[in-house]
């Protein structure tokens, strides 16, 4: 069952790629993938469901069987089941089928549709062996593998050439290459394990070394974008050049809904296997500058996807820190489900918004909310997004606050009070703005460029396939409340969570969530309060997207100079290397000596 | 019976078609059809691979062969060691070259064949095939002599392939691939001689029994001077950092075809020779040089790894990969060392070196499929522009899915990603490394290497296949033989990536 599961999707992929080997009308060819990727992703949701419901755990097989043999090392392909798994599976299936529905709508002009549409297969695919296998190279292979449809799938714009194309193309590599230096750490883990055992079965209880726990957390946040590797999901709007370039059903489904929670998985994996307590600190404590610090950047930007990715980052900075806590294990991934799905709804707006209006700017598509679907979806995501009371978000954020008031001290409490209050001000703030009437600004210069968005009643009229999309999804965000009881039909290890429940310190909660609202509602009355410099580092993300960038160009700069003038056959060039190289090598051997860390 | 009747055959083969090919040119000249040696050489390489397919078939057990005549044996130094892995292996390059001769077919029109009446192509096949001959020699060998023959046989060849095309810049690279080259052939052959003379005969069985019984020699200088003289000797070929400068130059110059041939088959030889010369004759329990090769590695593949992140030229950039490439292999080979010296176990040859073999053969084919696709590009290119910048050849298989998809799956394949063969071999040799239990910072600049390698590998992509063109070139001049080619190796690489249960069994 589970490898029907796992590769329908794939299948997908095989059968379009056979389909263009055909010399078929591109309109129909561009159908039939569509047809194909969707059903086999039904195929696939369908059999998530029905394992929901059989309450199948444990270790299953696959009909695959050994898939590698070599010496001693065998790796059998085995798929784990409990509730971790089976919760992201079903979200991720369920997301993409979502996903696929709408980009129906998106895609009706893009030339590379079956192009899309199979990564998007491959990718489900790829995410599902990540998260079934029982095995951590076939987890590493499911890894990539979404790491290289996420490359792929945020330059696929690299056909429209051009500022747009190269922009696709450079976010790209700059995806590929930040996640990828991070995925050492994965290697990392996997080549210390292979003493041991890579089954997940077998680690789980296992207490992992520090260099083994460092090398999965170093992965994870490569592909979780927490800080500093934040800087592939969104850099600032000066340089522009991050996941956001992508179509926005890909930013929709990979970079908020599925791809980014792979790091969360595998940190809750991680957890399981018994780690020292150092490393809770590290996942606390990053986890709570990635909140805050992305809270604070979403103020700053002019750009509706980048507020949406930069809470992205804020989010799982929460999930993170869920499950930087002995209890957090349940928080963690009722946050994340909210979260998926709240995002997904947003980014879906968003999308809707871009394709309606043409950019992506808030300053050029003010008061664009006419459409009362899109005004009330918009409504309900940005409320559950802001953990509003009787909203979803609201519910399993108060459960992460409440977890760290219990376990860590007053300043880890004060700094998720902060990226909580924070969340609903720079939601509201994108909520003032998108349905302001449009204030004409006060410097003159472009007075001709502002944009009459008042358009006629025909363009405002939405199309049926995003309006059934953002109706479904909104009341799937609704819904997602019960996604508490639907989750607790999993055994969570003998620990029972409990849900919101009305006391003093709750109420705190609900104040902060209520006056950020508030705040965000009226940021223009403070905001004009803050110092310039203050915004402008705001607005730059702090710097940290162009230092990271920079000095990596310059690291790099400085050795391929020195490595190409061995290359001129200069003696002088070839005795400092020689000494550089004999330097390095007793550096290292020096290192070496000593034991612990290293 | 049946093994010892079929085994020399291959090898046999191809040194009779050394003797055939020019009769053929001859035959050529009377019926005026140029392209008879051409073909007759592909049908050959096919008959090649075929016997060797057969002999891998039916082969059981690994065993060693000296051809004889009623119980006398012809040459003393004549002797050949046959197993399941190493005929693997000769099974896989043999197809690669099949693949590449097939390639060079209508290829060799434009990049090499001045001179219509065929002289330039009739060299080409021959110093080919005579090269072929070499790499099957030193696969096979079980005699060190033997063995430095096969290496010669090999290695010279590849200087003419090298410079066959006649312009200045190949004229020169051939002409630094032979200095430099002949003098690590030197060194070799004076290291085999120390052998000779410490243990009095060249088989490696009995070189290797007599060492490893006589533990004094482990304090001798005229070993070490061996074990030094031998990794001088096989380290130019094999990229060992100082003499690894040939490679970007010869690489740059050569045609696609030859550049396809040599990077990976010289590598793969490299590795065997290494392995059998030093490793297994010396072995690692009582001679600590595992850090030679280790440290070693790690230098070559970071000056590969950075000096390809500054390269535009699209051969070029496939140089310097390779050396960083060759780098992962002698740090490979370091490790396994170090495991057999810290463990006290003791690796056959054809056990435990399992991953350096996979590991030369993904390169092989991954390069050689990059070599192939950036040939096809040159070709499609020619009538717009000569240059090999990678920045004039921008977008130039915008328009080909088919090769695009090839690309993408190579260039990521030699970083160690799925969904090529190159994936599994990277994470076996990190799991090798991972259990050695040698120290983490060389570990971790191991893999950041790997990383770094992203850069340059993405970079190829980004810019011959999403960057749109400046011009726009027409790709479809290019014969369909080299597309059929290109598509061959692809998919003997992603099918051994997706199912690799069979390459490492063999292996294991």
């Amino acid at each position: 069952m589970l490898d029907i599961i796992v590769f329908s999707p794939f299948i997908a992929a095989l059968l379009i790629f056979i389909l263009g080997l055909f010399n078929l009308n591109k309109e129909l060819k561009d159908k039939i993938s569509w047809l194909i990727s969707t059903i086999c992703a039904l195929i696939s949701f369908i059999y998530v469901i029905l394992i929901y419901h059989s309450k199948l755990t444990g270790i299953q097989s696959s009909i695959i069987g050994v898939w590698l043999d070599y010496g001693s090392f065998t790796l059998t392909v085995e798929y784990y089941l409990d509730s971790w798994s089976i919760s992201i599976a079903l979200i991720s299936t369920l997301l993409t089928l979502i996903i696929l529905f709408y980009s129906k709508y998106y895609f009706n002009s893009l030339s590379h549709s079956s192009v899309y549409y199979s990564m998007v297969s491959i990718f489900l695919s790829g995410m599902l062996l990540l998260i079934f296998s029982n095995n951590m190279i076939l987890i590493f292979f499911g890894w990539e593998t979404v790491g290289i449809c996420s490359w792929f799938l945020i330059g696929i714009y690299h056909y429209k050439g051009g500022n747009i194309g190269e922009k696709a193309i450079q976010s790209g590599q700059k995806a590929m290459l930040v996640t990828g230096t991070a995925d050492i750490g994965f290697l990392i883990a996997i080549a210390m394990l292979s003493g041991t055992s890579l089954k997940l079965t077998e680690l789980i209880g296992s207490n992992v070394s520090y260099i083994v726990a460092l090398g999965i957390i170093i992965a994870s946040f490569g592909k979780s974008a927490q800080f500093p590797l934040h800087i592939w999901i969104s850099s600032t709007d000066s340089r522009d050049i991050d996941a956001m370039q992508g179509p926005t059903t890909v930013s929709a489904l990979i970079h908020a809904a599925t791809m980014v929670n792979a790091g969360i998985y595998l940190i809750a994996r991680l957890v399981k296997f018994g780690i020292e307590p150092g490393i809770y600190h590290i996942l606390l404590f990053i986890g709570l500058i990635t909140a805050v610090y992305a809270g604070i950047s979403a103020l700053g930007t002019d750009d509706i996807k980048r507020v949406l990715a930069y809470s992205t980052i804020s989010q799982l900075g929460f999930m993170v820190t869920a499950l930087s806590m002995n209890n957090g294990y349940f928080a963690g991934i009722w946050h994340l489900i909210n979260h998926a799905l709240f995002k997904c709804l947003l980014f879906i707006i968003a999308g809707t918004l871009i394709h309606q209006y043409h950019s992506r700017k808030l300053s050029e598509i003010r008061n664009s909310l006419q459409n009362p679907v899109i005004k009330y979806g918009l409504l309900i995501g940005l409320l559950s997004l802001s953990g509003f009371p009787g909203f979803s978000g609201f519910f399993s954020k108060d459960y992460i606050v409440e977890l760290v008031h219990e376990e860590y001290g007053n300043l880890a409490l004060i700094l998720v009070m902060f990226a909580t209050f924070l969340t609903p001000v720079y939601a509201f703030r994108m909520y003032r703005i998108l349905s302001d009437p449009g204030k004409v600004k006060q410097d003159d210069s472009n007075i001709d460029t502002i944009i009459d968005n008042n358009k006629s009643e025909k363009e405002n009229k939405l199309p049926i396939v995003p309006k059934i999309t953002i109706i479904l999804l909104s009341i799937l965000t609704l819904l997602s409340i019960g996604s508490y009881y639907y989750l607790q039909t999993y055994s969570w290890n003998a620990y029972t969570p409990k849900i919101f429940e009305f006391n003093l310190f709750s109420s705190i909660t609900v104040i902060i969530s209520i006056l950020g609202v508030i705040m965000g509602y009226y940021y223009d009355r403070w905001m004009n309060l803050i110092p310039v410099l203050i915004i402008q580092l705001i607005k730059e993300g702090f710097y940290v997207d162009y230092l990271i960038t920079e000095i990596a160009k310059i690291i790099v700069n400085i050795f391929s100079v020195l490595s190409s003038k061995l290359q001129t056959g200069s003696n002088y060039w070839n005795f400092a290397q020689l000494a550089l190289a004999g330097g390095i090598i007793s550096l290292v051997y020096y290192l070496s000596q000593f034991g612990g860390i290293f | 019976m049946q093994e010892i009747l079929f085994f020399p055959v291959s090898i046999a083969m191809t040194a009779l078609w050394l003797l055939i090919l020019p009769i053929i040119r001859s035959i050529e000249d009377r019926i005026n059809y140029y392209d008879l040696k051409a073909i007759l050489s592909i049908g050959w390489a096919i008959f090649i691979t075929s016997i060797m397919g057969y002999e891998f078939i039916n082969l059981n057990s690994s065993y060693i062969i000296s051809p004889d005549f009623k119980g006398m044996r012809i040459l003393d130094v004549v002797e050949f060691r046959v197993s399941k892995s190493l005929l693997f292996v000769g099974l896989l390059v043999s197809f690669l070259f099949t693949i590449i001769i097939f390639y060079s077919l209508r290829y060799l029109r434009w990049e090499t064949l001045l001179d219509d009446f065929g002289t330039y192509k009739l060299y080409y096949y021959f110093l080919f095939f005579s090269s072929y001959l070499g790499f099957q020699v030193v696969l096979f060998a079980n005699d060190a002599f033997l063995l430095f023959v096969g290496w010669e046989m090999m290695v010279v060849p590849g200087y003419a392939l090298v410079s066959i095309k006649p312009s200045k810049g190949s004229a020169e690279a051939g002409f630094k691939y032979a200095i430099i080259s002949s003098i690590g052939s030197v060194f070799l052959l004076y290291g085999i001689s120390i052998l000779y003379q410490i243990t009095g005969t060249f088989n490696l069985d009995v070189i290797k029994s007599k060492v490893s019984i006589t533990q004094s020699l482990s304090q001798d200088l005229s070993t070490w001077l061996a074990i030094v003289f031998i990794l001088i000797g096989l380290g130019v070929t094999a990229g060992f950092i100082g003499f690894h400068t040939w490679i970007p130059d010869a690489y740059g110059s050569a045609t696609s075809p030859v550049g396809a041939f040599i990077s990976g088959t010289f590598t793969i030889a490299s590795t065997f020779a290494l392995v059998k010369l030093v490793i297994n004759v010396f072995s690692p329990n009582n001679y600590n040089y595992s850090m030679i090769l280790i440290y070693g590695g790690l230098l070559t593949m970071s000056i590969g790894n950075l000096s390809a992140i500054q390269q535009y030229g699209v051969r070029r950039i496939l140089g310097y990969s390779s050396i960083a490439q060759r780098g992962y292999i002698l740090f490979g080979l370091g490790i396994v060392s170090y495991i057999i010296m810290k463990e006290h176990s003791y690796y056959t040859l054809d056990h435990g070196f399992g991953v350096i073999y996979m590991y030369a053969l993904s390169f092989a084919f991954l390069e050689g499929t990059l070599f192939l696709i950036v040939g096809k590009i040159l070709y499609g290119t020619q009538l717009v522009t000569k240059s090999r910048d990678m920045r004039d050849l921008r977008g130039a298989l915008v328009n080909n899915p088919k090769t695009a998809l090839m690309t993408i799956i190579s260039a990521l394949g030699l970083a160690g990603i799925p969904p090529s063969f190159g994936f599994i071999s990277k994470i076996l040799l990190v799991m090798t490394t991972g259990q050695s239990g040698i120290n983490n910072i060389i570990i971790a600049l191991f893999l950041l290497n790997s990383a770094v390698s992203l850069v340059y590998y993405l970079r190829i992509i980004k810019y011959l296949l999403f960057t749109q063109p400046r011009e726009k070139f027409d790709m479809s001049v290019t014969p369909k033989t080299v597309s059929i080619a290109i598509f061959f190796v692809s998919v003997i690489s992603v099918t051994l990536g997706i199912f690799p249960g069979y390459l490492t069994s063999v292996f294991s």
